[in-house]
C-alpha cells in the first residue's frame, strides 16, 4: 500500500486518484451527451427510450466480468488462506451484486416501455434474476460467521460453486434452441448495432468499466486497510501467529497466577 | 496394483462414511419419516387442491419439482448439520480424507433423495391420474435430477453447517442453486407427461451434465474448507 507524504505534495497515489476523478468528471457528462444526440433506434416501441440500452448493456458485461473475477480471487484465497484475497473477492462480489441490480432495474423499465409489461418472464431476465438469488446467498452465508476466517473460508468455497449455475444460466441457457427470447442473441455479432449508436455503446462500456475499476480498487483500500486496523487490534491477544514460530517473547506472569 | 489398492481404499471409506450415515439413521429414522411425511402432506395437499380440475402437465411437474426441492432443503443437510451439532465432525478429518467423506454423505442423500423421488413420481401419478407418455425420459428425468438435487444440497450442508443459524443458511444458499435443477426437471418432466416443449426430451441429458459438474466440483470445494 503506497503511503501518502507528507511534503505537501501529492504522492503517486493521490495523482492517480484525481487523473481517474477528473478523467470520469470529463468523460460521463460526455458519454450522456452523446447518448442523446444519436438518432433514434428503428424497430421499437418508443425509438427514443431504446436509449436505456446503452445502460442496460454494459451492466451484465460488467457484472460477468467481477463474478469471474471473483472467483478467480476465490480461488486463489482457497490456496494462499491470504485475507487479502478475500477483500478482493467481496469487492468484487459486492460491486457485481450492484450491477446486476441495475441490470434488472433497467431491463424491467425496458420490458415495460418496449413490450408493455414489467415482467416479460423472458428466460434472460428470469436466469439473472436466478444469478442475483445465487449470490445473495453469498451475503447469507458470510453474514452466518462472525470469525472473519471462517467467513472467508466458507464463502469463497461457495463462489467456487456457484460458478458452475452463473456460467450455465449466463452464457448456456439462454442460448438452448429451444429457449425463446426477447434479447437478440447475436446483435453485436451479425453488426447489428451500427453508426453512432454501436460508438455509444463502446463509450458507456468503457466509462463503466472504469468507475467499476475506479469504485473496485477504492473498496479493496478500504478492505485492507480494515483488515490491517483488525489484524492491529488484536495483534497481542490472538490466537493467530503474530511472530514467527522461532520468537520467544517474555511473558511476565502474575504474582496471583 | 497400487491404482487397486487405491481404489478399494476409496470404496471402502465411502462405504464407512455411508454406513455411519445408515446407522445413525436407523437409530430414530427421523430423516425417512421426515422425508414419507412431507411427501404424504404435500400430495395430499395437491390432491386437494385439484380434485375438481385436470392439472395440466406443465403445472403438475412445477408442483413435483417444488415440492422435491422442499423435502430436499429440510431433511438432506442433516448429514452435514448434525456432525457439527454432535461435535462428531473433528472425528472425522482425523480419520478420513474429505472426499472419501464428502461422497458418503452424497450416496446417503442420493438413496434418500431416491427414495423421496420414487414415492412423489408415484403418488403424484397415481392420485392425479397423471398420463406418462414417455416413462423414459420421466424415470431418466427424475432420477438424475434427484442426484442433482442430493449433490447441490450436500455441498451446502457442508457450507452451513459451522454457520451461527445453520438450517436457514442452508435453505438460504440451497434453494437458489436449486432453481436451475429444476427448471431442467420441469422441462423435462413436462414434456414426458404430454406437454409439448422443445428440447424436452433433452433434459435429462442437461441434468447429466450438471451431476457431472457438481460431482467434479463438489469434492473439490469441500476439500478446501475440510480443516478448521
Amino acid at each position: 500500500m503506497e503511503k501518502l507524504t507528507n511534503s505537501g505534495k501529492p504522492s503517486n497515489a493521490e495523482m492517480r486518484e484525481l487523473s481517474y476523478r477528473l478523467f470520469l468528471l470529463v468523460a460521463v457528462p460526455l458519454v450522456t451527451v452523446h447518448s442523446y444526440l444519436v438518432r433514434d433506434a428503428i424497430g421499437f416501441q418508443q425509438p427514443a427510450f431504446a436509449r436505456i440500452f446503452f445502460w442496460h448493456f454494459p451492466c451484465p458485461m460488467v457484472a460477468t466480468v467481477l463474478l469471474s473475477m471473483a472467483t478467480f480471487f476465490a480461488w486463489k484465497y482457497s490456496q494462499t488462506r491470504s485475507l487479502e484475497w478475500d477483500v478482493r473477492a467481496t469487492a468484487a462480489t459486492e460491486l457485481a451484486m450492484i450491477f446486476i441490480v441495475l441490470t434488472m432495474i433497467s431491463g424491467i423499465f425496458f420490458s415495460k416501455i418496449q413490450w408493455g409489461a414489467w415482467w416479460q418472464n423472458d428466460p434472460r431476465q428470469v436466469s439473472f434474476l436466478l444469478v442475483m438469488a445465487i449470490y445473495s446467498g453469498y451475503f447469507a452465508l458470510r453474514s452466518a460467521f462472525s470469525d472473519q476466517d471462517q467467513k472467508a473460508k466458507y464463502s469463497n468455497a461457495f463462489h467456487l460453486f456457484a460458478i458452475l449455475p452463473f456460467f450455465f444460466l449466463t452464457f448456456v441457457f439462454p442460448r438452448l434452441p429451444q429457449v425463446d427470447t426477447f434479447h437478440p442473441n447475436e446483435s453485436i455479432m451479425k453488426g447489428n448495432i451500427k453508426g453512432g449508436y454501436a460508438y455509444v455503446v463502446i463509450e458507456v462500456l468503457a466509462v463503466a468499466s472504469l468507475v467499476t475499476a475506479w469504485v473496485y480498487r477504492l473498496r479493496v483500500r478500504a478492505g485492507l486497510l480494515t483488515l490491517k486496523i483488525d489484524h492491529y487490534g488484536t495483534l497481542e491477544n490472538s490466537r493467530l501467529d503474530t511472530a514467527h514460530s522461532h520468537v520467544v517473547r517474555p511473558v511476565s506472569l502474575s504474582d496471583e497466577s | 496394483m497400487k491404482t487397486l489398492t487405491s481404489l478399494s481404499q476409496w470404496k471402502k471409506e465411502i462405504l464407512e462414511v455411508f454406513r455411519k450415515e445408515w446407522r445413525s439413521e436407523s437409530r430414530a429414522l427421523s430423516g425417512i419419516t421426515t422425508t414419507a411425511q412431507l411427501c404424504f402432506v404435500s400430495l395430499v395437499i395437491i390432491n386437494n387442491i385439484t380434485w375438481f380440475s385436470n392439472v395440466k402437465p406443465l403445472l403438475a411437474s412445477g408442483l413435483y419439482w417444488l415440492i422435491l426441492i422442499f423435502i430436499a432443503s429440510i431433511t438432506l443437510p442433516r448429514t452435514f448439520l448434525q456432525e457439527e451439532e454432535n461435535r462428531s465432525a473433528d472425528f472425522w478429518r482425523m480419520v478420513a480424507r474429505p472426499e472419501s467423506v464428502f461422497w458418503g454423505k452424497c450416496l446417503f442423500n442420493c438413496a434418500q433423495m431416491l427414495v423421496a423421488t420414487l414415492f412423489m413420481s408415484l403418488g403424484m401419478i397415481l392420485m392425479l391420474r397423471l398420463p406418462v407418455g414417455n416413462p423414459l425420459v420421466f424415470a431418466g428425468n427424475s432420477f438424475f435430477g434427484s442426484i442433482a438435487i442430493a449433490l447441490t444440497v450436500t455441498l451446502a450442508g457442508a457450507l452451513a453447517a459451522p454457520a451461527q443459524n445453520r438450517y436457514t443458511v442452508c435453505a438460504a444458499i440451497s434453494v437458489p442453486l436449486l432453481v436451475f435443477v429444476v427448471n431442467l426437471g420441469m422441462t423435462g418432466t413436462a414434456f414426458a407427461l404430454g406437454e409439448f416443449l422443445r428440447g424436452g426430451e433433452r433434459a435429462p441429458i442437461a441434468m447429466i451434465a450438471y451431476c457431472l459438474g457438481a460431482g467434479a466440483l463438489g469434492p473439490v470445494v469441500y476439500s478446501r474448507i475440510w480443516k478448521s
